[in-house]
């Protein structure tokens, strides 16, 4: 009796043409989906190469010049070799490798910058890692394959559902089967089951085609991807089967599913951001700006007046020949530090406020399965807020490094060699990925799915009144 | 005829629980929204006038200084919040609220409010903007998807019809049922946001509130005669509200989300480092103010003597380094107009496809109203970044000019007196005026009348097919 349930439920699938032409929909969303992550990951690893390309010949330049004060000559530009030139205008690149699974959630990576001109004169505190971008596009977002999964695929789900058993209670044919020797929850949830699997299997063909077409090597982070999705289905089919077996009507089934697709995507994950907002506000950078401000004052008023405002108005202007050459710069990089350890704890209440935030969307993920399959889908394509704060993190750590490397020459008033530009320290940064995380989302999904068909399983009676 | 359909229809709304839940729900979360949002308004406003008086504090404050040094010193020009935002916070927080006016640069604005929040802010936030745009058609959907289905389906229809109503009375009857509700519950939302936008700001012009509440209305016509219309074509209430909340999900989610990804595919923005790279090579092309060795500051140096009949650059008349500051000034800010201006054409050509997708759905030129009337969408922040360049050139006009004509070649420890800097005015920013912001968005208004003309078409053809 099951099999034959099963084997008919797959022929009234195949004869389907909703099925069908749904199925067909689906598999050209998501190669559209997986075509404009691809178009904006191909425009960001051009731009990269050509930052990297540029920096590079900035660095080859300086080189040259060492080379040619070792061979004893005395170049234009030799003040090129100045730890200031060096470390300010020169600089060095620190960029984030792109990574073709960013194709497949776009997530935060259109709104951080990818790469960034790192130099001994930033203030940590203002360094900006917003992209350039038309912030409309930030505001409605993109056409995504974490698009298509995260809103769409609950809605297919759905119209797919919705009317299994009530249908059959509509035309009649519950009573039917109620007469025949088969557990009606049992014959429910294998019509569920079977669905499950032939939508599993088209969104497996959509996406592992997706994925071929943008070229994404298979490797945990995409078997890690799949996995979040199925379970994150199973959870649309468990409310679905439990709506079914608790209500009546086709329509009414409809407006139940579709009113708690509208809350679980739609509305939770904007009430807990908005609650992280009001719970952990962000201090206010235009505040932290006055400070800022303010103590660059006070400080720049404790130095010796004139020759520092000449000096910093014309660091060309400076001379080889005296002691003081690289005084407005020690002066600089002296208040530098003092401003940044004076404001250190308002800087750090930003990042300890992120994180306040981050928390707490940790703790209330589970009131949505839209967040929990949001966050670990975009962790594992790379696109997270915490993969880009980590990148942040990196960058701040490593400017500073920069800075303090170059101090000993600024204070020693000496020129670079070639041998201390083969000493420069490089910006690294590799990506981390929460497998822990995933694995956690995956579990809570799985769970809050079994608490719910075992709630469909509970209901002994079969009501078979409209 | 019309008036006891619309009657009945009224009837039946306030006598149905569920929807008088929803519209109590509705009206409670855009009073928390309208709280939550007068709060940070308030707290930013205090933030804004503290920081700006800070910095104009600070400006003065300089006293007798080198007018060059008092260029590099810099202020910060303030972005004003507008009351408006409080209905609509349009692209805010993707945008920053401060920019550096400083010699040399035009810099880009800073704070970007989004990069201080978690990955859920792409969700959205439960604004009334967010009620307003998503929610409510959503309720227009879910009040009449079966409307005209369930007259058809309970044969009351054909009782209906033997009263001698007309298919057209019948339907207009049926969309004045149903938009009547909206209205008032959309009155209702405003009436609470005019109570707020009162208190904060009594001068605010009332013509912009007005015809945001009317763009609303119009949308929501729309949206009622896509819903009755499609109850009246559908076989059943299922398929009636499967088809509508395609068309929501359709018009309200993917359409914007395709146009951003193929405005960003078909017109991209170059990233800050390329356009960072771009201006620079520009300004190595012309005059630097500190670089009096340079090929464009010989020529300058040369030009100038000879237009002075002189032979050296001491007998001028002016300070020739001053002198060379602000033609190194005039030559950066062409090199910034010309770059901002090719940002602006990419942003006028992703306008445009915005626009022309608007056709699609009516969702978009109802959002770019919006945006528009509360004074929060992207072309305001162009006029913001516009008008604080603007302030920035006059600035270095006004502090190079007094250094030119106050002293001579060479006279780096020239101090003007403090009443110098008292005659840069304060940075002010005045919005684009009722008239204005009708003018600028001909196009959307154009569209949301084609939209409102071709819904009622497609109400009259469905009412032709009943």
């Amino acid at each position: 009796m099951l099999i034959q349930n099963i084997r008919h439920e797959i022929r009234l699938l195949s004869r389907s043409s909703w099925f069908l032409a749904l199925s067909v929909l689906f598999t050209l969303l998501c190669l559209y989906a997986g075509y404009n992550g691809m178009k904006l990951f191909e425009s960001r690893a051009v731009e990269l190469e050509k930052a990297k390309a540029d920096q590079s010949a900035l660095f080859e330049r300086v080189v040259n010049i060492a080379e040619a004060v070792e061979n004893g000559e005395t170049p234009d530009d030799s003040y090129r070799l100045s730890p200031m030139n060096m470390s300010i205008a020169t600089g060095t690149l620190a960029y984030l490798q792109t990574d073709l699974l960013s194709a497949v959630a776009i997530g935060q990576s259109d709104l951080y910058t990818h790469q960034i001109k790192v130099s001994a004169r930033e203030d940590l505190a203002t360094l900006t890692f917003t992209e350039m971008s038309n912030p409309v596009q930030l505001l409605f977002g993109n056409f995504d394959l974490a698009f298509v999964l995260t809103y769409l695929i609950p809605l297919i789900i759905i119209a797919f559902t919705y009317n299994l058993q009530s249908q059959e209670l509509e035309s009649g044919r519950l009573r039917l089967l109620a007469s025949n020797p088969i557990n009606p929850r049992l014959w429910l949830f294998q019509r569920y089951l079977t669905r499950y699997i032939s939508l599993g299997f088209i969104l497996s063909v959509a996406v592992i085609l997706t994925l071929s077409v943008i070229s994404v090597q298979p490797s945990y982070r995409i078997a890690g991807m799949l996995l979040i999705t199925f379970v994150y289905m199973v959870f649309w089919f468990a409310l679905s089967f439990v709506i079914n077996v608790y209500g009546t009507s086709s329509a009414k089934n409809a407006i139940v599913l579709l009113s708690f697709w509208i809350v679980l995507v739609l509305v939770i994950p904007a009430v807990v951001n908005q609650a992280t907002n009001i719970i952990h506000p962000a201090p206010s950078r235009v505040i932290l700006l006055n400070e800022i401000r303010e103590t660059k004052k006070e400080l720049s008023e404790k130095q010796d007046q004139v020759l520092a405002e000449y000096l910093r108005n014309h660091p060309e202007l400076v001379r080889d020949d005296e002691e003081n050459r690289f005084a407005y710069w020690q002066g600089f990089f002296a208040s530098q530090e003092i401003m940044e350890n004076q404001l250190s704890g308002l800087i750090q209440e930003f990042d300890e406020q992120l994180a306040e935030q981050q928390k707490l969307v940790n703790t209330w993920r589970f009131l949505s399965p839209s967040i929990l399959f949001q966050t670990s889908f975009t962790d594992m394509a790379g696109t997270s807020t915490r993969q880009y704060n980590d990148f942040k993190s990196s960058v701040k750590e490593f400017t500073q490094q920069w800075r303090e490397h170059f101090l000993p020459m600024v204070f020693d008033n000496r020129m670079l060699t070639l041998d201390d530009l083969n000493k420069l320290p490089a910006f690294e940064y590799n990506s981390t990925f929460e497998s822990k995380t995933l694995t956690f989302n995956v579990l809570a999904l799985i769970l809050i799915s079994g608490l719910i068909l075992m709630s469909g399983f509970k209901k002994n009676h079969i009501n078979f009144q409209l | 005829m019309i008036l006891h359909i619309a009657k009945k229809e009224l009837k039946e709304t306030g006598r149905s629980t569920a929807f008088l839940w929803i519209f109590a729900v509705v009206i409670l979360l855009n009073s928390i929204s309208l709280l939550v949002s007068y709060n940070q308004y308030t707290a930013k406003e205090e933030q804004h006038e503290l920081a700006r008086m800070g910095e104009r504090d600070r400006w003065l404050g300089q006293g007798s200084t080198n007018p060059h040094n008092a260029a590099h010193y810099g202020t910060y020009a303030f972005k004003p919040t507008f009351a408006l935002s409080l209905i609509d916070p349009g692209v805010e927080k993707f945008t920053g609220v401060s920019v550096f006016l400083e010699a040399h640069a035009r810099n880009e604005t800073e704070q970007v409010a989004a990069a201080d929040q978690t990955g859920l802010s792409r969700f959205g936030e439960i604004t009334p903007d967010f009620i307003l745009l998503f929610i409510i058609p959503l309720i227009i959907m879910v009040l009449s998807h079966q409307t005209v289905t369930r007259e058809k389906q309970d044969g009351t229809f054909r009782l209906v019809k033997m009263q001698g109503v007309s298919n057209a009375q019948f339907i207009i009857g049926k969309w004045l049922g149903n938009y009547l509700p909206i209205v008032f519950l959309t009155t209702i939302l405003f009436l609470e946001a005019i109570i707020v936008i009162a208190i904060l700001d009594p001068t605010v012009t009332w013509q912009f509130v007005v015809a945001m509440n009317v763009v609303y209305l119009i949308y929501f016509a729309i949206i009622t005669s896509i819903s009755v219309s499609v109850s009246a074509l559908s076989k059943n209430a299922g398929i009636s509200l499967v088809s509508l909340l395609a068309i929501w999900i359709i018009s309200c989610l993917a359409i914007p989300k395709i146009a951003s990804s193929y405005t960003n595919s078909v017109y991209p923005y170059p990233t800050r480092q390329e356009f960072q790279t771009a201006v620079a090579e520009d300004k190595r092309q012309g005059v630097d103010g500190h670089d009096p060795w340079s090929e464009a500051s010989q020529k300058l140096a040369e030009e100038t003597m000879q237009t002075y009949q002189v032979s050296s650059l001491e007998e001028l008349p002016f300070n020739f380094d001053a002198y060379r500051m602000q033609k190194g000034e005039e030559h950066e800010a062409r090199v910034y107009f010309k770059h901002y201006e090719n940002l602006k054409s990419v942003y006028g050509e992703q306008k445009g496809v915005y626009q022309k997708l608007a056709i699609l759905s009516p969702f978009l030129p109802v959002r770019f109203l919006s945006m528009s009337l509360a004074n929060t969408d992207y072309s305001t922040h162009w006029n913001f970044t516009d008008a604080a360049e603007k302030h920035r050139i006059e600035m270095q006009r006004i502090l190079n000019t007094n250094f030119a004509e106050n002293s001579e070649l060479g006279d780096w420890g020239y101090q003007a007196d403090a009443s110098l800097l008292a005659e840069i005015p304060e940075f002010e920013f005045e919005s684009p005026d009722f008239s204005e912001t009708v003018h600028s968005n001909r196009s959307n208004i154009f569209i949301l009348i084609v939209w409102t003309f071709s819904s009622i078409g497609f109400l009259f053809i469905a009412s032709n097919r009943l």
